[in-house]
């Protein structure tokens, strides 16, 4: 008991020193260990190129010059090799999306993580000037020509419609209020076809990519039906046979958000009950071709580019319908699982992407003898857009 | 000794030495105000300069319906505008050089390059990997009177032509 | 270059590290790695103005060797010349770089033309290194210390990494004597690791997260934000800034024993405190206790009367408020709390210490709350509408279901955040990491290895990686 004493009357300090060693000796150990090996690691494995998982090139290592050193450039593209070529990178970001997820966060990124694993992207801002140049644009061209019928089909994004489907009180942009306005700038001979509501109503059979931002092929299928009254369409076909093409699809969301949990799969729908074939060329690839979809994309790493193989300035599909019909549309992504649907019911069916458009419109509508127009959109890209008023106006 | 000492490191010593930093100080700050002002150098050397080290020469500049088109601004309020447009809807690159009529146009011209690279990066979003890592590192640099804006393998190399095209 | 970054921890700092004890200690060896390690991380982020910091290492370090030897020779008077000569270069080039814009702004504001200027970048980490030098210019002066002799060992001492870019500010004094001798270990090392990994996880985890949310919460305008909303922001701000801060404190406190130092805390749980001089007396220590000691005691401090002594708080909070940026809305920040500490000291003195424990506490962080928002605010105008909008005024209404959004996104980040704001954690931790069960230690360092991990998790997917205090 008195040795007990004794060592209790020394200074505090020899007692602290003595307990503690191992820890800051395992901290030592652990933290240069751990530090090395990444170090090390890094130095001796060979550099990545292109990330699966982020759908993004790596960064490589940067050449060093007088210029970029000044303008620090070369250490920004030294940080982000460094960053980029990290040892294990992928499982790290798992990792992370892991630890948020237990933690309670649901967004990433710009992107919700929504009920059933639904990924759903937050809407942009809007140039509200922006949007308005657009509309005006649109009226006029429409007025140029009373004689077609012009219509209007901007689909509201999954925020949207599968709002249920949010994190609870998740903050979004209120899209229904941006299909009012748009409604109110519209001139009157355009029309507006509104597909919110019926595509509500069958929310639950997956309109949205889980993954992706794009709609499915069902979505468009369902928008399809509420709009083929206001596209003229009389009898429009009911029965399909649906193709899935792929059950591994990833979309951009997965990428851009780091969460990996689900696949999506993709499908076509082949109408039944119409002898209907065509042949399509766009602005890439002049070869004609009997069928809309590109089997190649479903290898390449966007498989929602198997319909029409992404995007094109110009697509021209020529049926072989006898309806004297022939439709322009613009476009977006969107569109290229739509169009398909509408097929049987012209002789003709023209994309343009204002995006890569340069030629005159007016030209083409004259040429094609077009007959019908329509715009589609989803809102996102829509109030975003900056090339519509330019092409419309052509010159 | 101490006499010695203080001989050795007189204050005078380092008086003079503190006086010389100071001058060299006041040096360096007036260069830094000034060295925003570049010499000068005319479109048509800058322009040949730039394609040349990025590789471009023999390409066919675009017309100003584009560079409205792409950037929302009309060639006619600038002393002069240079654009290489990207050659089809699967290509990034892309070299625009514009020389301004005004010190103050810089910003507008700045900003509506951000808008075509927002613009560009939504449009190869997903599925343009290359495209993307691209015009991330694309290369906008104003000096003087002009704007660079290039989006190319070889955008550094084009940074430095142009900076150094100034001398 | 910035601590928080995969670059810093996986690249400079082992090869820093291994060069730095590779070297003896002979010959200042190490002070001159320790030197041309924090030049390079210097010029890492300022490739040209590296430049302006040697030269004013030059000047102040010259500096110092004249006024001593003015002092050793008899030339009072000479020395103070020197001395009040090289304060107003340091000063003279920090207020330029960093005020000249912000004065030619105003002043344009009020001529009826413009005077042109040309904006300047202001160069990383000028606020602190500058303060370091003016102590040690006067603390030469006062012969409070020797000059140092050695331009490496010198120069070390501006810039050295850890303080150099955030501090804190490290008095010449307080290291002079670790300058020249220092004793490295494993279990110093290892010390300093732990640290360092604290910090770290403070500032990726909880300030980063917390960071985020104000961020959402900005970009929601006032129209749409409910009083709970505010808060929540504002409680999202509050927490950001502290572990951003003292985060990187602790991390430059890590790194300092890991090469052989010992700095001085820089925060002492600001949030427990039960008044806003308590306050003052935990936060960015460095800071104010530097202001009082160069600014505060030689303007007279509280000796002359209650009337100077307010003129001189204030004056010295006007430029607290300053040193932090240049714009009204920190000038005003400075000031509010100038005020506030008037009041504290001179109106409500004993009084405050009355009160029960919690509502002098609930009192404090009300108080330094509304002055972060303050702080953070773009414009006055802006401080004033969201100010607003937490007590109802503007909003939309009192909670609405994104006010409830955000409340469970940060729940738990926030709780985690509120509990470390007090000692209660920090002081198991030492029963864990010192006690002489041999699991026990175990365990606290698999908790700090768990801790670096997640971090390096957050870091490898940072395109956020904001700093707040960066920029000063």
């Amino acid at each position: 008991m008195r040795q007990d004493q004794d060592v209790r009357q020394e200074p505090a300090k020899r007692k602290k020193k003595k307990g503690g060693r191992l820890f800051y000796r395992i901290m030592a150990a652990s933290f240069a260990g751990i530090v090395l090996l990444f170090a090390l690691a890094g130095i001796v494995l060979p550099d990545r190129g292109y990330s699966e998982e982020e759908k993004r090139v790596l960064a490589s290592f940067p050449e060093a010059s007088w210029d970029g050193i000044q303008k620090k450039d070369y250490m920004e593209d030294l940080e982000s090799y460094v960053s980029d070529q990290f040892v294990l990178r992928d499982a790290w970001i798992r990792f992370k999306v892991q630890c948020d997820l237990l933690v309670g966060k649901r967004e990433f990124n710009g992107i919700y993580l929504g009920k059933d694993k639904y990924l759903i992207q937050i809407p942009g801002e809007p140039d509200d000037e922006n949007v308005a140049r657009n509309m005006q644009a649109i009226n006029q061209f429409a007025g140029r020509y009373p004689e077609l019928r012009v219509c209007m089909m901007i689909v509201p994004n999954a925020a949207c419609v599968m709002e249920e489907y949010l994190p609870k009180g998740a903050p979004v942009r209120d899209q229904e209020k941006d299909v009012e306005d748009l409604k109110g700038q519209l001139a009157e001979n355009i029309n507006y076809i509104d597909v919110t509501a019926s595509m509500r109503g069958h929310v639950q059979e997956g309109l949205y990519y889980k993954t992706d931002h794009h709609w499915t092929s069902k979505g468009a299928l369902r928008a399809f039906e509420a709009a083929a009254e206001g596209l003229g369409i009389e009898n429009p076909i009911t029965d399909y046979e649906v193709y899935t093409v792929t059950n591994d699809f990833s979309g951009t969301l997965s990428s851009k958000s780091g969460y990996h949990k689900v696949k999506d799969s993709i499908q076509v729908y082949a109408p039944k009950g119409t002898e209907v074939k065509y042949l399509v060329t766009d602005s890439d690839d002049v070869k004609e071709r009997p069928t809309v979809y590109d089997k190649e994309a479903l290898n390449g790493k966007d498989q929602y580019q198997v319909f029409f193989g992404g995007n094109h300035a110009l697509v021209d599909i020529r049926t072989t319908n006898r309806t004297s019909r022939s439709l322009l549309v613009f476009k977006d992504s969107y569109a290229n699982c739509f169009v398909p649907f509408l097929l049987p019911y012209y002789d003709e069916i023209i994309m343009v992407d204002p995006r890569y458009y340069y030629d005159n419109v007016q030209m083409l509508v004259s040429n094609k003898k077009v007959t019908d127009v329509l715009f589609l959109y989803n809102m996102d890209t829509f109030l975003g857009d900056r090339s519509i008023a330019d092409v419309l106006a052509g010159e | 000794m101490m006499e010695k000492t203080r001989e050795k490191w007189g204050y005078k010593k380092w008086g003079y030495i503190r006086n010389g930093l100071v001058v060299l100080l006041v040096l360096f700050v007036i260069l830094d105000l000034w060295g925003g002002r570049g010499g000068d150098a005319d479109m048509e050397t800058l322009v040949a300069e730039v394609t040349k080290a990025a590789g471009m020469e023999g390409g066919r500049p675009a017309g100003a319906r584009m560079v409205k088109r792409f950037y929302g601004l009309n060639p006619g309020d600038y002393e002069s505008v240079v654009l290489y447009a990207p050659a089809d809807n699967m290509d990034a690159r892309e070299l625009l050089i514009v020389k301004l009529a005004t010190p103050s146009q810089r910003e507008e011209v700045e900003k509506a390059v951000q808008g075509r690279l927002d613009v560009q990066l939504d449009s190869f979003d997903g599925y343009g990997a290359e495209q993307t890592a691209l015009l991330e590192a694309h290369v906008l640099r104003a000096k003087g009177d002009y704007v660079l804006y290039i989006v190319h393998e070889r955008a550094d190399e084009a940074g430095a032509a142009f900076e150094k095209a100034f001398r | 270059m910035i601590f928080s970054s995969i670059f810093f921890i996986f690249v400079f700092l082992p090869v820093v590290l291994a060069v730095y004890y590779l070297v003896p200690f002979r010959y200042q060896l190490k002070n001159l790695v320790l030197l041309l390690a924090s030049l390079v991380f210097y010029a890492w982020g300022e490739p040209v103005y590296v430049i302006l910091m040697l030269l004013g290492i030059g000047i102040n370090f010259a500096g110092g060797l004249e006024i001593e030897n003015y002092l050793q020779s008899g030339r009072e008077r000479n020395a103070k010349v020197a001395c009040i000569v090289i304060v107003a270069v340091d000063l003279a080039v920090l207020g330029f770089y960093k005020y000249y814009g912000f004065v030619l702004e105003n002043v344009n504001a009020v001529l009826p033309f413009d005077i042109p200027y040309h904006e300047l970048a202001l160069p990383i980490g000028i606020s602190f290194y500058t303060f370091q030098t003016i102590s040690y210019i006067i603390d030469v002066y006062r012969q409070k210390v020797g000059a140092q002799r050695s331009f490496i060992t010198f120069g070390a001492y501006v810039c050295m990494f850890p303080q150099l870019i955030a501090g804190p500010i490290v008095r010449y004094s307080d290291v002079e004597k670790q300058l020249a001798k220092r004793t490295l270990s494993v279990e110093k090392f290892g010390d300093g690791a732990m640290w360092f990994l604290r910090g770290l996880g403070k500032k990726v985890l909880l300030a980063n997260t917390m960071g985020s949310v104000f961020d959402a919460i900005m970009a929601l305008g006032a129209a749409n934000t409910s009083v709970l909303t505010a808060w929540i922001g504002c409680f999202a701000y509050t927490m950001q800034i502290y572990f951003d801060f003292g985060g990187y404190s602790d991390m430059a406190v890590g790194l300092g024993k890991m090469l052989g130092f010992e700095f001085m805390k820089n925060f002492d749980y600001p949030y427990t405190a039960k008044s806003v001089t308590e306050f003052w007396r935990r936060w960015h220590i460095s800071l104010s206790s530097w202001f009082k000691e160069y600014v505060y005691i030689p303007l007279g401090g509280n000796r002359g009367g209650t009337k100077k002594a307010v003129r001189n708080l204030l004056v010295v909070w006007a430029l607290t408020g300053l040193w932090h940026g240049a714009a009204w809305n920190f000038i005003f920040w400075g000031l509010y709390y100038g005020i506030i500490l008037c009041v504290e000291k001179y109106i409500l003195k004993e009084g405050l210490a009355k009160l029960p424990a919690v509502c002098r506490h609930v009192y404090t962080m009300v108080l330094v709350m509304l002055g972060w928002v303050l702080f953070s605010s773009p414009t006055l105008g802006r401080a004033l509408s969201y100010t607003g909008t937490m007590f109802g005024i503007g909003g939309s209404g009192v909670a609405d279901a994104t006010g409830l959004y955000f409340l469970g996104t940060c729940l738990v980040p926030g709780t985690v955040s509120a509990i470390l704001c007090a000692p209660l954690v920090y002081k198991w931790i030492p029963r864990i990491t010192r006690a002489k069960e041999w699991y026990k230690q175990v365990a606290g360092a698999v908790i700090y290895i768990g801790i670096f991990l997640v971090s390096t998790a957050y870091l490898v997917n940072a395109t956020y990686n904001p700093f707040l205090y960066f920029r000063f």
